[in-house]
């Protein structure tokens, strides 16, 4: 908040937060899901109350002056003389009702657990998303059937990763997120082009070359994973942005934080999922927050990126994700 | 003993809340009477909007694909 005149101050609205970088700072717009670069000079200046009246220099009251405009002309902040009257947004209050908040679940060609069971698991956990990864090819017969588990389940969003054959047409995906209202992305691997398909204003038809054969495809870190929403930020504030509350079933059967991980905590045919649960070592992957890994601790990205756990540069369980080429001390993606 | 949420076609349960859907584990003594009760609610249509659809996610569950066109 800066005091730009007597009784008058000027304010970021409550949901663009900065986030400072060792090298630049971003401003997040948690509403807009966007966020704008910003010098360090900037957040610093935006961090304590300023009085253009005391800035006696007057190209510099007209620099601050500029940016404040160029600020607000973006829709980021504002001018008002009650500045009480616009709080901060509360992070620290917890919203989530799930006990877990999102599952992955993998087949291969030589799986066979058993999908309606664990989703009647996970709908005694309140899960609200579900990921599907499919590494080898399956009928559309099999598919439907997997869609159906989920009909008295408590998710509300899945998405599913296909390889790519002969039903798996542009058609068909259009028919089949229109019988399944839950269904919000469909990822086909092994296809021979790159397509994305917008069907509907909820739902995404992606078709890509990568070969995704198993788990360890997992862990990539760019800029299209940037999340800014309110949600994903009071996550990464205190949790871990991609294990937090979440549990995962391998290809093989085995219960694990992430299945590109070694660590198994049972299997599912003898498991329960709660029962893993109860185990502070599976719950502490949740907790490693990106202020506590180097590197991402400096970086400007760091409450709006997705972390890996399961692939990192080295064996300290805090160092950075391996599949991160991002240096926020250059601020270049190599 | 019922619970409301049997009463709903398996493939309308889509269109229910998280809440709603929840009712399943919770049995209830007269059913009768809790019909009755929600019929003669007061609607919101805000909450009834919002509650109800499947939502899309705030994130990306995993981050298997290296790059979308």
């Amino acid at each position: 908040m800066i005091k730009i005149k007597e009784n008058l101050f000027f304010m970021l609205y409550a949901c663009c937060i900065p986030v400072k970088g060792a090298k630049r700072s971003i401003i997040c717009d948690l509403q807009r899901d966007t966020f704008t670069y910003v010098t360090n000079e900037i957040f610093d200046m935006l961090n304590r109350p300023i009085s253009l009246d005391k800035i006696k220099d007057s190209a510099e009251k007209n620099d601050v002056t500029a940016i404040l405009n160029y600020l607000k002309e973006q829709g980021i902040g504002f001018y008002t003389s009650n500045p009480e009257n616009f709080p901060k947004i509360d992070f620290a209050s917890n919203d989530f009702p799930e006990i877990v908040k999102n599952a992955i679940i993998d087949f291969d060609k030589n799986s066979d657990h058993n999908l309606l069971s664990i989703v009647e698991q996970l709908s005694e956990l309140r899960c609200s998303a579900v990921e599907l990864r499919f590494f080898d090819e399956i009928s559309q017969d099999n598919f439907t059937e997997y869609l159906s588990c989920f009909a008295k389940s408590t998710v509300r969003a899945l998405k599913v990763v296909l390889k790519y054959s002969e039903w798996t047409t542009i058609e068909n995906m259009d028919e089949i997120l229109f019988d399944n209202k839950r269904l919000r992305k469909i990822v086909i691997h092994h296809s021979s082009n790159t397509l994305s398909q917008k069907p509907n204003t909820q739902s995404r038809i992606h078709y890509v070359t990568d070969q995704i054969k198993d788990a360890y495809h997992c862990g990539n870190i760019s800029p299209y994973y940037f999340i800014s929403n309110i949600s994903f930020f009071k996550e990464a504030l205190t949790s871990n942005t991609c294990l937090d509350k979440k549990v995962c079933v391998d290809s093989k059967g085995y219960i694990k934080n992430c299945p590109a991980m070694d660590t198994s905590y049972g299997h599912i045919n003898t498991t329960k999922l709660k029962d893993c649960l109860n185990n502070e070592q599976f719950k502490k992957m949740w907790h490693i927050q990106k202020d506590d890994i180097e590197i991402c601790k400096d970086c400007e990205f760091r409450y709006i990126c997705t972390d890996c756990r399961a692939f990192i540069t080295n064996d300290n369980l805090f160092s950075k994700p391996k599949k991160c080429n991002y240096d926020p001390y250059e601020n270049t993606w190599n | 003993m019922k619970t409301y949420s049997e009463l709903i076609k398996d493939t309308d349960r889509t269109y229910y809340s998280l809440n709603f859907l929840l009712a399943e584990f919770e049995f209830t003594e007269n059913l009768e009477k809790k019909i009755e009760v929600m019929n003669n609610s007061i609607h919101c249509d805000y909450f009834e909007t919002r509650d109800f659809k499947p939502e899309p996610y705030y994130k990306a569950i995993s981050s298997c694909i290296k790059k979308f066109e």
